[in-house]
């Protein structure tokens, strides 16, 4: 079974990156590599003041929208603007610093302004503090898909009217993994096509069945992108975890027993990126240099999310 | 209109004990005290304080933490309370504040590894055959209030039979030495509302629901316990660990809430309030629920029994709002023992009738960033 936006008239605006090696959706392409540790300078975003005691996560979210802003794709202040932001690792700095903390020192010792830090949805919540959004504020942290499902959930909070606009995105800050699950990816939803546009024509997710059978939810969602295309060559990208029962050919057959024809765009290098960002940064990629694309991830529990989009442009 | 929601099934585990009858149960008495939790010992926290959970039996490393046990063992009992046989077309929606953490905590077996410690809903869906979609809420202690917001629009577009909504928190040492850093700790218990209250009390859970469609439930014969009418949703926009002080946002979530379940509000007749016993928190929601619906409402608070569940509080509430409607009975709060004066609304000592009361219950739950969210729940006609 799945869970399913049809195709609500719902938009992408202003994607945008901070992430190391790209400053850009067309920059995923060029190979530059995520090789730089001193990547992200967050005045550059952010201005001189204020963000000493924000996490990485936060800062990178923040800055991410900061962009989205910067594009006008929406407005601070605009009390009916919604956030829903995917991560796995939001709160893995300030978990290891508050154990760490305790085990030394112990309570007395943690600093009150890092406190405020211990939750996976603080760089979220950070980002409606500062530009005063009030609509609401998720956070969603599935591993891999959290992204793709932010955008899921997003549209419906569109279509409902419980937003007019919604910052979108994906956030990974883990000190212990490599610098590919560090940065943040951000959009703005909308019902109206404005800044650098990508329409969402199909979003999903499902658990992956044991067995894929006629009818069965997958199939049905894949059944629904299928009839964008008209049996055209499409690029596609598959990221499916370790663990996942099942891999990427089997995935590629599925979409192909319904018809769709795919032109498998190769990861690298953006295989160097982790977490909630990879999923995004992939349709970034794909819309910057294919002008649609459909992105489907599988986690290592089994959990599937996927999103078919095109340029507004086209 | 969209097509009605109803709760065919209860889960909770908590403090008074495995499943919903303990928790009945406890709601009708005095609430007890909390115990220290020799879990808390070595990390230098001097409030160890805590509503544990009885049992306290590990999962292997790879089925996850206390937080998935606490959720699948809770969303095993919804769905054998429901009775749904066919679970293919089920999906699941938790909301967990910190997951499960024990498995980062513990530095001599540490998880602490990407992705890992809050997967809770794909862990749950997978150990209870769950076919549906699947999502991870985490909006601090508003997470279950919106899994069982979000839970009920995937009903409502049609993609699934069924969805089991959740909470779940399990003891954090992390989370325990932050609220004692912060001062937010009552040294005796959780007594939201009461003049000498000094704090909150955390509390282990996990309390879960089955959602169907109403007319799909009754086709099968199923017990209906309640209706799940709608949500309001907002954001503080404020401060990370402090409310608005003029409670404007939580207003608007409880205003949107009576919007999206089209209900006027006087026909709300009680409220299970988020009311953790911190002073100043207490004092802006009980003047918001005096300013928005009078003194008239009947109040239950679940929090004196079990604690502050972070991501489960919102489901704990729920699954006892649930179990009210459908006994037809407010648990009282007889742990006040003086009312703060400050607070103008009424919290009564004894049980109400619900049937003396308007027919809709309000569930409300609000969290550190600001996350507000309101529900209204009904009484299937």
């Amino acid at each position: 079974m799945s869970s399913s936006i049809g195709c609500p008239e719902v938009y992408l605006n202003g994607l945008s990156l901070v992430v190391p090696g790209a400053d850009s959706a067309a920059d995923l392409a060029s190979g530059r590599g995520v090789t730089n540790p001193e990547w992200f300078e967050p005045k550059k975003y952010l201005g001189r003041r204020g963000f000493k005691y924000y996490s990485s996560a936060t800062r990178y979210l923040l800055s991410a929208t900061r962009k989205c802003l910067d594009l006008g794709a929406v407005q601070a202040g605009d009390e009916h603007v919604g956030v829903v932001v995917g991560s796995n690792s939001s709160v893995v700095e300030a978990l290891t610093y508050t154990r760490d903390t305790l085990g030394r020192e112990g309570a007395s010792a943690i600093s009150p302004m890092l406190a405020g830090n211990l939750g996976a949805n603080c760089p979220a919540s950070q980002v409606t503090v500062t530009h005063e959004w009030h609509a609401f504020c998720l956070t969603l942290t599935n591993p891999l898909t959290a992204g793709l499902e932010a955008l899921e959930v997003g549209a419906r909070s569109i279509a409902r009217g419980r937003a007019s606009r919604v910052l979108i995105g994906a956030v990974e800050a883990d000190p212990q993994e490599n610098l590919g699950n560090q940065g943040a990816v951000a959009g703005v939803l909308s019902s109206k096509s404005d800044v650098a546009s990508i329409r969402l024509l199909e979003l999903g997710s499902a658990r992956w069945p044991a067995r894929i059978r006629v009818g069965s939810s997958v199939r049905t969602q894949f059944e629904r992108v299928s009839r964008h295309v008209a049996g055209r060559s499409m690029p596609w990208s598959c990221l499916v975890s370790a663990n996942a029962t099942v891999e990427p050919e089997g995935v590629a057959g599925t979409l192909q027993e319904v018809g769709l024809v795919l032109n498998r765009v190769a990861p690298v290098p953006l295989a160097e990126y982790g977490g909630t960002l990879a999923p995004m940064l992939q349709l970034a990629h794909l819309i910057a240099n294919y002008g649609e694309g459909l992105v489907v991830a599988v986690n290592y529990c089994n959990q599937l999310a996927f999103v078919y989009a095109r340029s507004a442009s086209i | 209109m969209s097509e009605a929601i109803c709760i065919t099934g209860v889960g909770i585990l908590s403090a008074c004990g495995e499943g919903k009858d303990a928790l009945w149960s406890g709601l009708q008495e005095a609430p007890e005290l909390p115990e220290a939790s020799p879990r808390l010992q070595g990390f230098g926290i001097s409030n160890r304080l805590h509503h544990l959970v009885p049992g306290d039996e590990p999962l292997p490393t790879h089925m996850g933490g206390r937080a998935t046990r606490l959720c699948a063992e809770a969303g095993a009992e919804a769905l054998a309370d429901s009775g749904l046989k066919s679970l293919d077309t089920t999906g699941l929606v938790v909301g967990t504040g910190i997951g499960d953490a024990d498995m980062a905590e513990n530095t001599e077996a540490s998880e602490l590894r990407f992705g890992s410690m809050l997967a809770v809903a794909g862990r749950v869906a997978e150990r209870l055959e769950l076919g549906g979609p699947s999502l991870t809420i985490s909006t601090a202690c508003s997470s279950s209030g919106y899994a069982a917001a979000v839970a009920k629009e995937i009903l409502e577009d049609g993609a699934c039979d069924a969805v089991l909504a959740a909470g779940t928190e399990a003891l954090s040492v992390c989370v325990q030495g932050n609220f004692e850093r912060l001062g937010a700790l009552d040294p005796v218990r959780c007594r939201p509302f009461d003049l000498n209250r000094r704090g909150t009390m955390l509390g282990e859970a996990g309390a879960a629901i089955l959602l169907e469609p109403l007319e799909r439930a009754r086709a099968r014969g199923a017990r209906i316990y309640a209706t799940l009418d709608g949500s309001g949703w907002s954001s503080d926009g404020f401060h990370q660990v402090a409310p608005h002080p003029d409670g404007v946002w939580i207003e608007q979530a409880l205003l949107r809430a009576c919007v999206d379940s089209a209900v006027a509000k006087d026909e709300i007749g009680v409220v299970f309030p988020h009311a953790t016993g911190t002073p100043a928190n207490d004092i802006i929601e009980g003047k918001m629920l005096e300013r928005v619906l009078g003194r008239r409402p009947g109040v239950s608070v679940v929090k004196a029994l079990i604690g502050h569940g972070g991501g489960a509080a919102c489901m704990s509430s729920i699954v006892a709002a649930t179990l009210a409607i459908y006994h037809g009975i407010v648990p009282g709060n007889k742990y006040i023992q003086e009312m703060d004066p400050e607070i103008p609304i009424i919290v009564n000592s004894d049980s109400l009738r619900l049937v003396d009361a308007p027919p809709k219950v309000v569930v409300s739950a609000y969290a550190f960033g600001g996350s507000n969210i309101s529900l209204v729940l009904g009484r299937a006609t």
